[in-house]
């Protein structure tokens, strides 16, 4: 993960245009119509400490067999030297696009966004298991469950947590409150406070996927020339 | 020529369906590397700091064979882990080092905890002396994390009969860790 | 030599396997036997019938069977092959998938060519059907329906002729629609796919009606193949170096992308060997410095059919694995 004083400047930029839009209550990356809630996600990478702590959470409160797994924390390299070496930690999961190439090439319409809550998830009985939205995932992280034999992934725990009115297993877990979960649409609400105050960054933005999952960047005023 | 036109097709066939035929997937496996640290040996070099030496551990034993009422500090019973050896008498001063004016003063003996009066710099330096960083990074990414920050014996245990820590299990390990990082939060970084 | 091809065949970022290059592969063939067998019925002449004629014999059986063969690999392909019905009833829930829009064209394409076929061979279908099911002949509206297929056979054969092409370029935009792999989300792929497609069905024609319809150089249509292969692998070549300039005109990860493909590893080899060699070059240098006489022989007529063959199924299988191989 190297991060270019290109892209942080495109991280500002984000930051920015999305501080203006949370303003006003609507979203200019907005394209399907979403009905009350817009949910997404912050990883605040300067305080995740790598636990893990998520990854099983969310595994235990899906059922998440093993072997694939909807979440997963990746460990860069480690940077500096010991004593004062460290790691940057990135969440591997999926983005809830609004413009998700998964639900896009779909032959069978099993791959959906949830029209109430922006969550994109996955009719099980529906998908049939061609695996093109696996490969059409820019972001690689659906995978054929092996025992439904159908593609899943995160979904915001749509089915579990939060049709309880909780939060989604890895917020309920992190140690760190590194993760901040809300609904966009609401200029009020936590998610949207954060997205105005700190720097973020949205993974391979440029693919026009418009993720939902925003990252506070860990950088250590590093820059590569 | 009919036949060997037919085989010929076949034979084609058979040639373009070829590379999906190397199928079959690679599982890779790894397990907890125990990390080899430096050998004994180094501490001595030659037979006047070898007898200096068994002196020395021969008068730890002395006293911390059995329980030490009064500070009430447990005998010492096992030497954990690989770190005790027969050859080297237990080994005590390899890590605590001379015994000094202990136990008149406490200070001269290095003790390994989070409230012992012997800085943690110096406590973990004890431990590097034989780990190298490469091989702590290896055996455990968060030794590069917590190395100035927490002592060694925090987690590690050498007077067990097994260092409780070694092959943990993955949630016992994320518990210590959320555990340990929420106490942090909760006091404001301040242990 | 095994690590490495372990290594070519078993990545992270690799989803679809071989049994999707077997797949574009004899779409590909389809295609391009229908294409060329609506060309050669077109210029065929008037006093030859087209059902007596070997290569048109030999398309008709490759253009069901390659589509059916394809689909049935896509099936088994599925982790769930007992649902894939589910694909044919679920068609239209979402009208922008490339596949699903491919579902709706296999079906089409199916019933157009099927019809096509029992038009062409009606006299041979009638004689086989009054043999072995002569009830068959009884059912109501079956010989209604025949006349009714010969009286817009222009017609028929003009959309057959624009469902092949649709086919053909289907295969390119399958992969074509992936954003996700640089070297797959490329406007020249289905063109591309086309023309290695319409290369492909010629030469399994060839090869089929020479090996089992006793063709030869003098059969009628013979000479109109040989003619309309070579622009399409000229054409070819021309696209496959419009997609490497291409590339390295375009973003970082295009360049990456392309790079990783044909500049090193095994798959630049099945690039360089395979595609490029086997597929065009050596069957453009043999039309070249062979003589009229050596070309009419059987053996030429085969062994090019053959190297043709090889060439596209490398191109399939290099494009599915080296595009897999850098994810975006």
């Amino acid at each position: 993960m190297d991060y270019s004083r290109r892209k942080f400047l495109a991280g500002l930029g984000a930051t920015t245009m999305f501080a203006t839009a949370g303003v006003a209550g609507t979203s200019v990356i907005q394209t399907l119509v979403i009905d009350g809630k817009r949910y997404g996600m912050i990883h605040d990478e300067t305080l995740c400490i790598g636990c893990e702590a998520c990854v099983d959470a969310c595994r235990e409160t899906n059922n998440v067999p093993e072997g694939v797994s909807r979440l997963e924390i990746i460990r860069s390299e480690p940077r500096g030297e010991f004593p004062n070496a460290d790691y940057q930690f990135f969440r591997k999961s999926c983005q809830h696009c609004e413009d998700a190439p998964c639900v896009n090439v779909c032959p069978t319409g099993a791959s959906f966004i949830d029209k109430k809550t922006g969550i994109v998830d996955v009719h099980a009985d529906r998908c049939v298991g061609c695996m093109y939205c696996i490969a059409a995932c820019p972001y690689k992280v659906r995978y054929i469950d092996p025992v439904t034999k159908s593609a899943d992934k995160c979904n915001f725990c749509r089915d579990t947590n939060l049709a309880k009115g909780q939060l989604p297993a890895c917020v309920q877990s992190c140690p760190q409150q590194a993760l901040v979960f809300g609904d966009l649409n609401d200029p009020n609400s936590e998610i949207v406070k954060t997205l105005q105050q700190k720097t973020i960054y949205r993974y391979k933005k440029h693919l026009g996927t418009k993720p939902k999952m925003f990252r506070v960047p860990d950088l250590k005023g590093e820059i590569e020339l | 020529m009919r036949l060997l036109q037919r085989s010929l097709i076949f034979m084609s066939l058979c040639i373009l369906c070829l590379p999906g035929l190397a199928a079959g997937n690679k599982v890779v496996s790894e397990r907890n590397i125990l990390v080899p640290a430096a050998d004994f040996e180094i501490q001595v070099e030659n037979k006047a700091e070898m007898e200096k030496l068994i002196k020395e551990n021969r008068r730890c034993i002395r006293c911390h064979q059995v329980e030490r009422k009064l500070k009430k500090i447990p005998a010492v019973t096992v030497q954990g882990a690989a770190h005790g050896s027969e050859k080297f008498y237990d080994n005590c001063t390899a890590c605590h080092g001379d015994k000094g004016k202990h136990p008149k003063q406490d200070v001269s003996v290095i003790s390994f905890a989070a409230h012992s009066p012997t800085p943690l710099a110096q406590q973990n330096g004890q431990c590097l002396k034989c780990h190298t960083p490469v091989e702590l990074r290896k055996a455990e990414w968060t030794h590069d994390v917590h190395y100035k920050k927490i002592n060694c014996a925090s987690c590690h245990k050498l007077h067990d009969a097994v260092d409780p820590i070694i092959n943990i299990e993955r949630k016992s390990r994320i518990k210590l860790c959320v555990d340990c990082h929420h106490s942090i939060n909760e006091s404001q970084g301040e242990l | 030599m095994m690590e490495s091809l372990q290594q070519a065949l078993h990545f992270d970022s690799l989803v679809w396997h071989w049994p999707i290059a077997i797949y574009l592969f004899v779409l590909g063939i389809s295609s391009g036997a229908m294409c060329l067998a609506l060309f050669i019925k077109w210029k065929l002449p008037s006093a030859e019938k087209a059902a007596k004629n070997p290569l048109i014999k030999a398309a008709a059986i490759l253009v069901p069977s390659m589509v059916i063969f394809g689909l049935v690999i896509l099936v088994f392909d599925l982790t769930k092959p007992l649902h894939f019905w589910k694909v044919i009833v679920y068609q239209f829930a979402n009208p922008t998938s490339v596949m699903g829009r491919g579902v709706t064209l296999f079906i089409v394409y199916q019933i157009t060519t099927f019809a096509w076929i029992a038009l062409v061979f009606r006299k041979e279908l009638e004689t086989l059907l009054a043999r072995f099911m002569p009830w068959a002949m009884k059912i109501l509206g079956i010989l209604w329906l025949w006349d009714l297929i010969a009286k817009v056979e222009r017609q028929l054969e003009f959309v057959i002729a624009i469902l092949a092409v649709l086919l053909g370029v289907y295969t390119g935009f399958l992969l074509s629609a992936l954003n996700s792999y640089p070297l797959l989300n490329q406007p020249v792929l289905p063109l591309l796919f086309l023309a290695s497609g319409l290369s492909s069905g010629i030469a399994a024609t060839i090869l089929l009606a020479t090996t089992f319809f006793s063709a030869n150089a003098k059969t009628s249509g013979m000479t109109l193949s040989h003619r309309l292969e070579q622009p399409i692998v000229w054409s070819e070549l021309a696209l496959l170096i419009i997609l490497i300039i291409g590339m390295n005109f375009g973003g970082e990860m295009d360049k990456v992308s392309i790079d990783a493909a044909i500049s090193g590893g095994f798959w630049a080899g099945v690039f360089w060997v395979g595609v490029m060699g086997i597929g065009i070059l050596l069957p453009l240098m043999m039309n070249q410095i062979t003589s009229i006489k050596v070309k009419h022989s059987n053996a030429f007529i085969l062994s090019s059919a053959v190297l043709t063959l090889v060439g596209v199924m490398s191109l399939r299988m290099f494009i599915l694995y080296a595009g897999q191989m850098t994810p975006a």
